[in-house]
């Protein structure tokens, strides 16, 4: 899911499995051939161990959380990082996303790119091919891995899944950085001028370099609805601009106020 | 401004309620010219009809030089202009020059439209002097005054008995045989049907009406019966059953038909003219002879008789005689009686019910249709007269129309708007038509349910007017715009974005609102014009401010500098027809209705349904895509959330109306403006059949918003925690139940290692085969089991598919099919728990425990389960101990040697019987043939679990009697027992056919004779001559 | 009480009650052996009379009883005998004894055939030519059959009795029975199917007359 381009992503390695996987080797370290029929409760047909490989890849190739030793598979993670969806999600992210040349970021960018273009592609095969087309790059692109992609993009807050369509909408993932590595004080307001570049270095997969993409603006102003944070345009100062939605009240802002209660 | 005078003039003098008269000079202020009024030559329509203007008509049909017999109906539906026409016309020819109206040689009657009762009727002719005879005129004068004074309950009843007699005297048979109208006067005059009829509004009431109206009344209809007063089928139930035979029939008809109802109202009301003229104490003769003589009066006068009828309703009882004696043409046998042109208004009802008498007296039809007032043009132009009259000095008004009311010099209200702003050419000045605009006009015009202008006036002008006067004058509360058509704005997003707007009070919001769908072009977009005017929806921004709404702001804010701007903003026009919708635009529009109305007006969901349906599909997903929750990601296992929202019924949306409990509900929407655009979100998704349309990104942002809000919540209910706190542990509940089932069952489990421990119990058991148990306390336990197999086998299944990874979407998870990945983590950690606390977590159970929740029922079960396992394992311990005791009466201590011994002993105990023949029992033989070490071993090592299973309680003990070594052992007592039966039996059998057994009594004699017998033998044997060998 | 005591209470009864059983079959045996003995001797006495009296009777002039079977019969006799007194009698010794009282009737038979059928031939060829010529030819035939079966049976002091009276009778009624010695002579050679037509005498043809046995006589050639 997670390797250098390309990278066919599979469905079959869901984020609810990875975890579950990594929980059984955090328990104790066991052979490949342990945790496979641990996974699969010793069915071992053709498509359980299949899946359960896949699984196990991730796990131990992609996201570093186990290490190989001996013959055993030890899982080298921190303990708290399974401790809850949540905290596994933020882990994920914080691995997954500085990698720019896999095909899961790769993907993820040209998905935010596109803003609302998205809705007129209509179906997961067609996101795929016309990705295909638009970047040479991402030629091994298709519908089966727009598939894949998906699982992880929810989970990890890139957007929603609603029918075959994507819905960019980034709130989680921004209340996970806001949560896990902010550095201004909670409760004080903070200029876009000053947030946006430090933003930037957190989402290699958005640009933020003008206006604000829609999943980026569609996540503010979640989080501002929700109270979570406070978007606010002042007298005399330069405002970010947000994607423009008819109808939405805030169209840009020059500070910002995050509140304590996006760690909850 | 005057506004408390503007508002005094409109109600007083301009728009009136309930039509009382207004004053010429309001009336010429505000009369519309008619065009295109259908004129048709004689009664019949069949020909196409004449298009002429009011000019034309008065030109052609009013003013008469030829002096010809003129009969002119003026038909139309109920508020189109009718009696407007009319009195135009009066009031043209009165005003005519005197070539054309000379009151010297033309009697002018106008009964007029107010007070049009039959009472009012003659009320107006006594006034208008039309009655000359003075013993007629008596007569009416009485009618008149006594009407006015009668016993209202007795004129009723009177009205009635009058309906019956006309029945039961009716012998035509024309609707009815005789009989049968003997049976409706008998079913008349059942108490019940009585007492019906007379109720206040029912159709004696109406009749009253008809006949004895107040003065200040118009009366607008003469159907007296309707349906309604007949349809109760209670009482004809009641009159069926009770009443008398002749009313009883009858009812039996009304009951078979509806159809019949109608039948009998419509025969009812052609009895009414009858009815009339008796209790209204007239008759026929004498409204005839009225007119007959004024008409000869007037012809002896040298005058002829124009007459105006305004409203003919008013005449029922009289009207067919008046007819005949206007139909009357002068000349010839009736030479005494003047010409008369007659200009009577009625209704398309009225003409169509009577329209025998009509069709060949009348002289000219004039039908006045929408095409006559339907226009825009005519409906902006109405109100800019209304408006200008309205406006205008009242005295400056009665000068104009004293003086000849030329539109040409009509005067100008002088009203200024705030801003620019739309006018209307009336008389050649430019009206404003502020605050109203043609947008704003038109559009309430359609949305009437009654479009007529008298419905325009009322309802549109009238009533905003009012609104914007007392806003104008007492400031506060505003309501201007009303918008009782509901007409939402065009771009629901700024709608929406209004709602939110919170610094806005609410009555406010829906002012805005009202004001962008109806003034506006539907929309709240911002521009900025030239002179720094600013525009909202193509409005001025002053408009706003005048009427109160000066602190709207606008909405989304400017585009800024670098980001695309936003769609074209479409220029104001005037708003559309909209093509008639296909089936699916249809279905948009009426939930889109409905949800509007359930959040403006606070009015129940009437397709909740279907949105509970479409959140269920947008949170959960289909058969093929995953929802916008993912839940086996979030930690709630597929299965779970698919099967706990399953059923619609645990989607509630407040305000749903019908059944539901909102108790129970797992995902609660409520009544808000965010709420709505969630639910006008899904709905735009399910017509475009995707998230392509306009707006999307807005209701998009809107719906994730409400599902983020709501979320946490969300995922507590389905996971049936308590705010903040972990779900109920089901894995660890299910593998309970499945290895305490095992257990009960005498079922192997492999519990070496969690995960074996695990697998072992995935898996459905086989087939019980029927062991074998010692106390009657384990086969009720197992009974109970049985009993609830339903129970184990849902927990089993639950097990089994929470556990198991899903992919995609969590519709999968319900499937029996087999999984293929398992949270073996959660599953383990379960075992673990369970095996370190020897499976007995009763006390860890809750206390209060949901009745009937799919999470919960594992723990009900358990609950039931412990007590009665802990009463096994006690039972099992006594019965124990007896056993041991009675194996140790038998073998004394119960050791190896001591065992090995008595196993000998029984060996012994077969071998003696195999000796000596005896049966004993094959089968125990067989199985103590088996070396008795061996034997010992295996008794000692029940005799070992017994005495752990002594030690132990609860489900520990349960597990150590489930290999059932009691059982085993207690077979070993009976078999020893057994043993000690047959060897008492034998032994005893032994000893006494010992004591039986003897020599036969005789041998003694025998042996004496034998002895005898062989000596003599021998003795003669050696007496015996014998041949020798030589010989 | 303990299983183990109940156990051997019991087996001890069991085997009690075989020794017991055990005994009462012996005392029926040799109870039997006694009955059967008894048969046996009455048998044996019943023969050693027939043989004296057929000696007696003159039927046999010589001693038909054997020196040899008279020792093996006094041996096995005397052996059951001496065992009675220790009441030591077995079935063996009885069946030994009886089949020598078997050998002896075996032995007997033919030796009585042979005696009695010449004690009775003459008597019994001369009455079977004549008896057709005799005045009760029935009761001739009779008595002919009667001592031919007597002869063919095996031997009884009864049977003795009755050949020696039948015998008897036979002569008695030859001796009646006058004839010429020269149609007895013609009798004899038909009745040895030796008669020629030489034999035909004048006294030979009229004695046939007259008892009207000329029509069935047959002659032929030989």
């Amino acid at each position: 899911m997670f390797q250098k381009n390309p990278d066919p992503m599979r469905m079959e390695e869901t984020p609810e499995r990875v975890l579950s996987a990594c929980r059984l080797l955090a328990r104790g370290s066991m052979s490949r051939e342990a945790l496979r029929a641990a996974m699969t409760l010793e069915k071992n047909g053709e498509r359980e161990l299949a899946e359960a490989n896949r699984v196990i890849a991730v796990v131990q190739e992609e996201l570093g959380l186990v290490r190989r030793k001996n013959d055993c598979l030890e899982f080298v993670g921190p303990a708290e990082v399974l401790a809850s969806p949540a905290a596994f999600r933020r882990y994920v992210s914080a691995q997954v996303f500085p990698r720019e040349d896999t095909t899961f970021v790769k993907f993820s960018r040209w998905v935010i790119a596109k803003n609302e273009e998205l809705f007129r592609l209509g179906r997961w095969q067609v996101m795929a091919e016309t990705c295909k087309a638009e970047l040479p790059e991402m030629s091994g692109m298709d519908e089966n891995a727009a598939l894949g992609w998906r699982f992880w993009a929810a989970f990890l807050g890139l957007g929603y899944l609603s029918g075959s369509m994507f819905l960019p909408n980034m709130k989680l993932r921004l209340q996970d950085i806001f949560a896990v590595d902010y550095p201004w004080p909670y409760g004080q307001a903070v200029r876009a001028e000053e947030l946006i570049p430090w933003l930037d270095g957190r989402l290699p997969e958005a640009d933020l370099s003008g206006r604000l993409p829609l999943a980026v603006s569609a996540g503010l102003r979640t989080l501002h609805e929700l109270g979570l944070i406070r978007l606010e345009t002042w007298r005399d100062s330069r405002p970010v601009q947000l994607y423009f939605v008819d109808g939405e009240q805030i169209g840009a802002f020059s500070h910002i106020t995050v509140n304590r209660e996006v760690r909850a | 401004m005057n506004w408390e005078r503007y508002r005094s003039v409109m109600e007083r003098d301009a728009i009136k309620i309930d039509d009382m008269a207004t004053s010429d000079a309001y009336f010429f202020a505000t009369h519309m010219p008619f065009s295109q009024l259908e004129v048709y030559q004689g009664g019949r329509t069949g020909v196409p009809p004449r298009l002429m203007d009011e000019e034309e008509v008065f030109r052609e049909l009013i003013c008469n030089p030829e002096d010809e017999h003129r009969l002119i109906i003026v038909r139309g539906d109920n508020g189109t202009g009718k009696s407007h026409l009319i009195r135009y016309l009066k009031a043209r020819l009165e005003h005519s020059p005197a070539t054309v109206y000379n009151p010297e040689r033309e009697q002018l009657i106008f009964l007029r439209r107010l007070n049009n009762s039959v009472r009012g009727v003659f009320g107006q002719l006594l006034e208008q002097e039309v009655v000359r005879d003075p013993e007629v005129r008596e007569k009416l004068r009485k009618f008149v005054a006594s009407t006015g004074s009668k016993d209202e309950t007795a004129f009723q009843s009177d009205i009635l008995y009058a309906y019956i007699a006309a029945v039961s005297s009716d012998r035509s048979g024309r609707t009815y045989r005789a009989k049968i109208c003997e049976d409706i006067a008998s079913y008349l005059s059942d108490s019940r049907v009585r007492e019906r009829l007379l109720r206040a509004g029912g159709a004696i009431d109406r009749c009253s009406q008809i006949i004895t109206a107040p003065s200040s009344q118009v009366l607008r209809s003469t159907a007296v019966f309707t349906e309604a007063d007949f349809n109760d089928r209670e009482i004809i139930r009641n009159v069926f059953r009770r009443g008398d035979p002749q009313a009883a029939d009858f009812a039996a008809t009304l009951s078979d038909d509806a159809g019949e109802i109608t039948r009998l109202v419509g025969y009812l009301n052609r009895f009414t003219h009858e009815v009339v003229q008796r209790c209204a104490d007239i008759s026929s003769e004498s409204t005839k002879s009225v007119f007959e003589q004024l008409r000869k009066d007037l012809k002896k006068q040298g005058k002829a008789l124009t007459l105006f009828v305004e409203d003919f309703t008013g005449f029922t009882g009289i009207d067919s005689e008046l007819i005949t004696v206007l139909s009357t043409e002068h000349g010839g046998d009736y030479a005494d009686l003047c010409r008369v042109t007659a200009v009577i208004g009625i209704t398309n009802d009225y003409y169509d019910q009577f329209r025998d008498n009509f069709t060949d007296r009348v002289t000219h039809q004039v039908s006045v249709t929408d095409r006559s007032y339907g226009t825009d043009d005519f409906l902006i132009q109405l109100a800019g007269r209304y408006l200008n009259a309205i406006c205008c000095a009242p005295a400056e008004l009665q000068a104009w129309c004293r003086e000849g009311a030329e539109l040409a010099a009509l005067p100008s209200g002088g009203f200024t708007p705030p801003c620019p702003w739309e006018t209307v050419e009336v008389g050649g000045q430019e009206v404003p038509l502020y605050p109203f605009n043609r947008r704003a006009l038109l559009a309430q015009y359609r949305s009437l349910p009654v479009k007529s202008p008298r419905m325009f006036l009322r309802d549109v002008l009238r009533a905003q007017l009012k609104e914007y006067f007392d806003g104008k004058e007492y400031g506060g509360e505003w309501a201007f715009p009303l918008n009782p058509g509901h007409v939402p704005m065009a771009r629901d997003q700024h709608s929406s974005a209004i709602d939110r707007l919170e610094y806005l009070p609410a009555g406010d919001r829906a002012r805005l609102k009202s004001v962008f769908a109806l003034w506006a072009d539907g929309s709240a977009d911002m521009a900025r014009g030239s002179e720094d005017t600013v525009t909202f929806g193509g409005l001025d921004r002053r408009f706003l401010e005048d009427i109160g709404l000066a602190a709207f702001q606008g909405i989304g804010g400017d585009t800024g500098p670098d980001g695309p701007a936003p769609g074209p903003r479409a220029e104001p026009s005037a708003p559309q027809r909209k093509p008639p919708a296909d089936g699916p635009a249809r279905d948009y529009q009426r939930y889109s209705a409905d949800i509007a109305d359930w959040l403006s007006s606070g009015a129940e969901l009437r397709y909740h349904p279907d949105y509970r349906k479409w959140l269920q599909n947008f949170l959960c997903g289909d058969n093929r895509q995953c929802g916008a929750i993912d839940w086996q990601d979030a930690g709630i296992p597929a299965y779970i959330a698919a099967e706990r929202l399953s059923d619609a019924g645990v989607f509630y949306i407040e305000g749903q109306g019908g059944a539901g409990d909102a108790g129970r509900a797992l995902v609660y929407m409520d009544r808000s403006p965010e709420s709505r655009d969630a639910l006008q979100a899904l709905n735009k998704l399910r017509y475009a059949k995707g998230w392509e349309f306009e707006g999307s990104t807005y209701y998009q942002q809107r719906l994730i918003t409400w599902l983020e809000r709501n979320r946490a919540v969300i995922l507590e209910k389905v996971a049936g925690a308590a705010v903040s706190q972990d779900g109920p542990p089901v894995l660890e509940w299910c593998l309970a139940l499945q290895y305490l089932r095992a257990m009960i069952l005498g079922r192997e489990v492999d519990t070496s290692t969690p995960l074996k421990t695990v697998e072992s119990l995935m898996v459905p058991f086989q087939k019980d085969d029927g062991m074998k148990r010692e106390t009657r306390e384990w086969g009720e336990l197992v009974q109970f089991v049985y009993s609830r197999g339903d129970g184990f086998d849902s927990a089993l299944a639950l097990l089994r598919k929470a556990s198991a990874t899903m992919v995609g979407t969590i519709q999968g998870a319900r499937e029996d099919g087999e999984k293929r990945l398992y949270r073996t983590d959660e599953l383990l950690d379960a075992a673990e728990r369970l095996l370190a606390r020897d499976w007995d977590i009763e006390e860890e159970l809750p206390g209060q425990l949901p009745a009937r929740h799919m999470l919960y029922n594992p723990a009900s079960l358990l609950k039931d389960l412990y007590p009665r396992i802990r009463a096994v394992v006690d039972a099992e311990r006594t019965q124990a101990g007896q056993v041991i005791q009675a194996l140790t009466d038998y073998i004394g201590p119960l050791d190896r040697t001591g065992l090995i011994d008595a196993l000998f002993e029984v060996r012994e105990l077969f071998s003696v019987f195999n000796m000596y023949g005896i049966l004993g029992s094959s089968e125990l033989q067989a199985r103590y043939e088996k070396p008795p070490e061996e034997i010992a071993e295996r008794v000692l090592r029940q005799l070992d679990t017994l005495k752990r299973g002594a030690q132990a309680g609860g489900p520990a003990g349960l597990s150590i009697y489930s290999g059932n070594a009691l059982n085993a052992l207690s077979d070993f007592l009976r078999d020893l027992q057994h043993i000690a039966r047959m060897a008492e039996r034998e032994g005893g059998r032994a000893r006494k056919e010992t004591e039986g057994m003897g020599a036969p009594a005789d041998l003694a004699q025998l042996s004496e004779s034998a002895r005898a017998g062989m000596e003599a033998l021998c003795e003669q044997l050696d007496e015996m001559e014998v041949r020798h060998a030589a010989e | 009480m303990r299983l183990s005591e109940i156990i051997r209470e019991s087996t001890g009864a069991i085997q009690r009650k075989g020794t017991a059983q055990a005994r009462v079959q012996s005392s029926e045996a040799y109870a039997k052996a006694l009955r059967q003995l008894a048969q046996v001797n009455s048998r044996l006495k019943r023969t050693l009379d027939c043989v004296t009296a057929i000696r007696e009777k003159g039927i046999c002039t010589e001693p038909l009883l054997q020196e040899e079977t008279r020792d093996e019969l006094w041996e096995s006799a005397n052996r059951c005998a001496g065992s009675l007194k220790e009441s030591g009698l077995t079935l063996d010794m009885v069946r030994l004894l009886q089949t020598r009282v078997d050998m002896l009737e075996e032995q007997l038979r033919p030796a009585w055939q042979a005696a009695a059928q010449g004690y009775a031939h003459g008597a019994k060829g001369y009455l079977a030519l004549i008896e057709g010529f005799t005045q009760d030819p029935q009761q001739a035939r009779s008595l002919v059959v009667r001592i031919t079966q007597a002869v063919e049976q095996p031997p009884s002091l009864e049977r003795v009795e009755e050949l020696v009276s039948d015998v008897a009778q036979a002569e008695e009624l030859t001796r009646a029975f006058a004839l010429n010695p020269e149609i007895e002579k013609f009798l004899k050679r038909v009745s040895a199917c030796q008669a020629t037509v030489a034999d035909l005498t004048p006294e030979v043809m009229k004695w046939l007359e007259e008892k009207g046995l000329s029509g069935k006589l047959q002659v032929r050639f030989g």
